[in-house]
C-alpha cells in the first residue's frame, strides 16, 4: 500500500482505510491467535480493534508506522482483555485446552509466553511475529535500541528458563 | 534437547503462517467494527452538540450570576452547599428554580450515597401541583464513558408509584464522566399533582448501579390558573389557547392548533414567552422538560415560572411556529428503492439506506439544530402497522445536517413507510400578544 492511500485514510477516506484493514487483517489476527489462543476471541479482538482504529487513525502522524500501530492497539486490547478475563475466571485453565498447533513444542512456547510480563511479551511479538527490526522496534516504542535489546534479551531468558524447568519436570515425570 | 527459544520462536512463527485463517469471518469482524464506528461517530458528533449547548449556558450564568449573589437568600442556601457548581448552574439558568430559591421554596435534602466508585448526592428538589424537580449530583472514582442515569421508579409514602400519568426527564440521556467530575442532573417530573405528598423514595441507576433514596418535602403552595379559551391567528393558523397556569417550577401554557380549520400543521411553538410590564421576559424551558403533547394533540408548553415575581401586568407573546403544509406534513419513503415518495419541500434530501440505518441530509441552519432529533415522529409501513424504531440520530454539522434512524432489525417492513413530522425547518412568523393580567 502506497503512503497515499495510508494518507486518504488518515484523512477519513472509508474505503482506504477499509483497504488497509485487509491488507493487514493477517497480521492483525494472528496476533490476536498468540495472545488469545482462540478464534472466537481473535475475531472479536479484530472488530474491536477496527473500531479503535478507525476513531483514532486521524492522531497517527507516520503514514509509514501503520502496520505497527495497528499490532499495538491490538496488543493493548489483548493485555486489557486478558486481564479482564483473569479477573472474571480466575487463571484461564479452561482456555489451555483450546489447542490450535500441532507440535507439541510449539504449543509448550506459547504457552510460556504467558508468564512473561506485557512489555517483553510485546517486543517478543514484535521481533518474531511480525519479523521487525531491533531498530524499528525501537523507534515504535520511542526507546534506544539499547534498551529494546536489554527488554529481548532479557525476554528471551526468561522463556529459556521457563522452558527448561518444563523440559525438567517433564523428564521427572518419565 | 537443546533448546533455542529465538529458534523455537521462529520456528511457531512459521506454523502460525501456515495455519489457516477464517477470512471471512475476518472480514465480517472487520466490517462489524467499522459499521459501529460509523455508528459511534454519529453519537459522538450528536453529544459534543449538547456540550456546545452547556458551554453557552455557562456563558449565561456569568451573566446572571452577579445578580444572584446579591440575593441573601440566595447566598445564604449556597452556604450549605460548597462547591456545588453544577447546581448553581442549573439554578441560573431557569428563572423559575433561581425564584424558588429566592423564596426559599426549594428543599435541602442532601443525602449522599457512594457505590463501586460511584457518588451520588441528592442535593434538593421543588415539587408543586404540576410535578416535582430533584437536582443530584454525580462524582466519579475514575473515568466512566457513555453512562447513563435511568429511572427505576417513583413512590410515594405509601408505596405508590406516583409516575401513572407522569412523564419525566433527566436531562441529558448519555454522558462521559472524568475521574473527580462532578455532573449536576435533574429528574424532571410533570403532569402529576404532588402539593399534598409529602415522603417519596426514588430509585434510579447510574452505570448500571441502583441508587435509592427517602426523603422528604414540606413546602406548598397553591398555582395560579388564568382561563383564557381565547383564538389567536398567525398567518391565518388558528390556535386555541385554553389557559395558563402559573406554578412554582413552570408556567403551563395549554394551547390547541384548530387541525380542522388550519391549512397547516403546526409543529413546534419556538417563540413563546411571558412579557411583564417592564419587558422582563420568561421563556421557555432549556434543561428539563419544554412541553407536552405532539402533532394532533393538546399542547402544553412549559416557560419559565415567574411565580414569585407577582408583576402588575402580564403577557403572553408567540411570534414563530414551526408549520408544514397540511397535505404534505409527513414524509413518505421507500427503503428498498431508496427513495423519497413526499416530503413538505426540498430541504430533506439525499437518503441513504444502509443496513437497518436510514440517513437523510436535511439543510437546517444553525438555529433548528436542537430539533433534528425529533424530526421523525410515529412511523407506520404500508399495511398501516405501526414501526418502533431503534434510535434517531442527528450529526451537528455547521450547514446541512444529517439526521436518521435504525428500524428494528429482524423486521420485515412493508413499503412505502409513513412518518409523522414532529419537526421542520420551515415557520409561520407573526407576533401574537394577549394580556393575561
Amino acid at each position: 500500500m502506497d503512503e497515499k492511500m495510508i494518507k486518504k485514510a488518515i484523512n477519513g477516506d472509508d474505503k482506504a482505510f477499509l483497504q488497509l484493514m485487509d491488507l493487514h487483517k493477517i497480521a492483525l489476527y494472528k496476533t490476536a491467535l498468540a495472545y488469545l489462543r482462540n478464534e472466537q476471541d481473535a475475531l472479536e479482538a479484530i472488530q474491536e480493534v477496527t473500531f479503535r482504529a478507525y476513531q483514532n487513525i486521524s492522531k497517527l502522524r507516520e503514514p509509514s508506522y501503520i502496520k505497527t500501530w495497528l499490532i499495538r492497539i491490538m496488543i493493548n486490547y489483548c493485555n486489557d482483555f486478558l486481564k479482564r478475563r483473569k479477573r472474571f475466571y480466575g487463571d484461564d485453565k479452561l482456555l489451555q485446552k483450546q489447542l490450535w498447533l500441532e507440535n507439541y513444542e510449539h504449543m509448550e512456547l506459547l504457552d510460556a509466553m504467558k508468564v512473561l510480563d506485557e512489555q517483553a511479551k510485546e517486543v517478543i511479538t514484535l521481533k518474531y511475529f511480525h519479523d521487525l527490526k531491533i531498530k524499528e522496534i525501537s523507534l515504535i516504542l520511542n526507546r534506544p535500541e539499547g534498551t529494546i535489546k536489554t527488554w529481548l534479551n532479557r525476554a528471551l531468558s526468561i522463556l529459556r528458563d521457563h522452558l527448561n524447568e518444563q523440559e525438567v519436570k517433564r523428564d521427572v515425570h518419565k | 534437547m537443546s533448546i533455542n527459544e529465538e529458534s523455537r520462536l521462529t520456528e511457531v512463527n512459521e506454523a502460525m503462517n501456515e495455519l489457516p485463517f477464517p477470512d471471512s469471518k475476518i472480514d465480517e469482524a472487520i466490517m462489524n467494527g467499522f459499521l459501529k464506528s460509523k455508528q459511534q461517530n454519529i453519537r459522538k458528533r450528536r453529544l459534543r452538540y449538547i456540550l456546545l449547548s452547556s458551554i453557552s449556558a455557562a456563558l449565561l450564568f456569568i451573566g446572571f450570576a452577579s445578580l444572584l449573589y446579591a440575593s441573601p437568600a440566595f447566598a445564604n442556601y449556597m452556604a450549605k452547599f460548597p462547591a456545588m457548581e453544577g447546581l448553581i448552574n442549573y439554578i441560573n439558568q431557569n428563572k423559575g428554580y433561581s425564584g424558588a430559591v429566592d423564596n426559599d421554596y426549594m428543599e435541602e435534602i442532601a443525602l449522599t450515597k457512594k457505590q463501586k466508585g460511584i457518588k451520588v448526592t441528592l442535593d434538593s428538589a421543588i415539587k408543586d401541583e404540576s410535578g416535582m424537580v430533584i437536582f443530584y449530583t454525580i462524582e466519579s472514582d475514575r473515568e466512566r464513558n457513555e453512562i447513563s442515569a435511568d429511572l427505576n421508579y417513583l413512590h410515594d409514602g405509601n408505596g405508590k408509584n406516583v409516575l401513572m400519568n407522569a412523564s419525566f426527564t433527566s436531562g441529558s440521556s448519555i454522558f462521559d464522566l472524568g475521574k473527580g467530575d462532578k455532573k449536576t442532573e435533574t429528574w424532571d417530573f410533570d403532569h402529576v399533582n404532588l402539593k399534598e405528598k409529602e415522603s417519596f423514595k426514588i430509585s434510579f441507576s447510574v452505570d448500571s448501579q441502583d441508587f435509592v433514596f427517602d426523603f422528604s418535602l414540606k413546602k406548598k403552595a397553591d398555582s395560579r390558573k388564568i382561563l383564557l379559551n381565547k383564538t389567536v391567528s398567525i398567518e391565518s393558523q388558528e390556535i386555541l389557547i385554553k389557559s395558563v397556569t402559573i406554578h412554582p417550577l413552570r408556567v403551563d401554557v395549554h394551547l390547541i392548533p384548530k387541525d380542522e380549520e388550519n391549512s397547516k400543521t403546526l409543529l413546534n411553538f419556538e417563540d413563546i414567552r411571558l412579557v411583564d410590564e417592564k419587558g422582563e421576559v420568561w421563556g421557555g424551558i432549556k434543561d428539563g422538560l419544554s412541553g407536552s403533547g405532539s402533532v394532533g394533540e393538546d399542547r402544553h408548553i412549559y416557560l419559565q415560572s415567574n411565580y414569585f415575581k407577582k408583576p402588575k401586568e402580564l403577557y403572553l407573546v408567540m411570534s414563530k411556529i414551526q408549520a408544514v403544509d397540511k397535505e404534505r406534513d409527513s414524509l413518505v419513503i421507500d427503503t428498498k428503492k431508496q427513495t423519497i415518495i413526499k416530503a413538505p419541500d426540498q430541504k430533506l434530501h439525499s437518503m441513504k439506506v444502509s443496513r437497518n440505518s436510514v440517513e437523510f441530509q436535511i439543510d437546517s441552519g444553525k438555529q433548528f439544530k436542537k430539533y433534528d432529533t425529533m424530526i421523525f415522529g410515529t412511523f407506520t409501513d404500508a399495511t398501516g402497522k405501526e414501526i418502533k424504531v431503534e434510535q434517531r440520530m442527528a450529526s451537528a454539522g455547521t450547514e446541512a445536517s444529517m439526521i436518521g434512524f435504525v428500524l428494528p432489525p429482524n423486521q420485515s417492513v412493508n413499503n412505502p413507510l409513513t412518518i409523522k413530522l414532529h419537526a421542520y425547518p420551515t415557520w409561520i412568523e407573526e407576533k401574537v400578544k394577549i394580556r393575561l393580567k
